[in-house]
């Protein structure tokens, strides 16, 4: 839990997460570690991590392999601020790839352009709840 | 609510209690904050964290848009830089700000892009909130 304190959460902030996701205790430093080295690849500062760890604590129990294939998809889609994007909605990283690949083909299908969406959802990333 | 924010259902009485009060904590009625949390702010004040709402409360309470989030809790979901860094152009440019006249202040990125012919990362660039609050109070928020 090393790593959790030296970005600035603290005591209450972790008991908080531990009552909503116990899981979390079973991690070890390294487990989280990566985690966190995946959202300072992307230009998350210390705050940006801790708002995104403690808004979503979920984000700890990922596989790394399919956050990293999401973030990814999102760069690839046209997405920028990513650490802005995660931080407003710590959510959109409990998604997969294939989630996103499936919302966008609706969208397409439905007549919308790909930066239409991408500016949608930029603009409000809690819309991506609806995928 | 719970279409708006599902994930509102994974969390427990107790950090929604804290989340509540938090936004009390900034001067807001019960009323006022049951009127954020139906609307769809309230995905904001669930689903972010407590600091980085109480960020963005404290920024607004400190340009004097206090109101404006209880009639459009919606605002409440960009980010704190993206507010911060568009305030401070916006104010550079001369405009005044206020709970009635601050609808520019949250476009939609496009909109804001187009009528200012700026980029949200060149803003960003520009005016970097966590650097300035930095500056401002000699330690990391």
């Amino acid at each position: 839990m090393e790593e959790l304190f030296n970005i600035g959460i603290n005591d209450e902030d972790l008991k908080d997460m531990l009552i909503n996701y116990p899981d979390i205790k079973n991690l070890d430093d390294d487990e989280i570690s990566q985690k966190i080295n995946i959202l300072r690849d992307i230009g998350c500062s210390d705050m940006n991590i801790r708002n995104i760890i403690e808004g979503n604590p979920n984000y700890l129990n990922r596989v790394s392999s399919n956050i990293i294939l999401l973030i990814k998809k999102l760069e690839e889609l046209g997405f920028k601020e990513l650490n802005l994007l995660f931080e407003d909605n710590p959510y959109i990283l409990d998604l997969d790839k294939y989630e996103i690949d499936n919302y966008i083909e609706d969208k397409i299908n439905n007549g919308m352009t790909l930066s239409s969406i991408v500016d949608e959802l930029e603009d409000n990333p809690y819309l991506f709840n609806d995928i | 609510m719970v279409c708006l924010f599902p994930q509102l259902l994974s969390l427990s009485i107790n950090s929604i209690r804290k989340k509540y009060n938090n936004v009390k904590n900034f001067g807001y009625t019960d009323e006022e904050v049951l009127k954020m949390t139906t609307c769809m702010g309230g995905a904001s004040v669930y689903g972010a964290s407590i600091t980085a709402v109480s960020n963005k409360l404290q920024f607004y309470n400190s340009i004097g848009i206090h109101q404006t989030i209880v009639e459009y809790s919606q605002r409440l979901i960009p980010s704190i830089s993206r507010s911060y860094a568009r305030y401070k152009f916006m104010t550079n440019l001369g405009e005044e700000i206020t709970d009635n006249n601050c609808s520019r202040l949250f476009m939609g990125n496009q909109a804001f892009s187009k009528y200012y012919g700026i980029s949200k990362e060149e803003l960003l660039k520009m005016y970097n909130y966590e650097k300035d609050m930095e500056d401002r109070n000699g330690r990391v928020i």
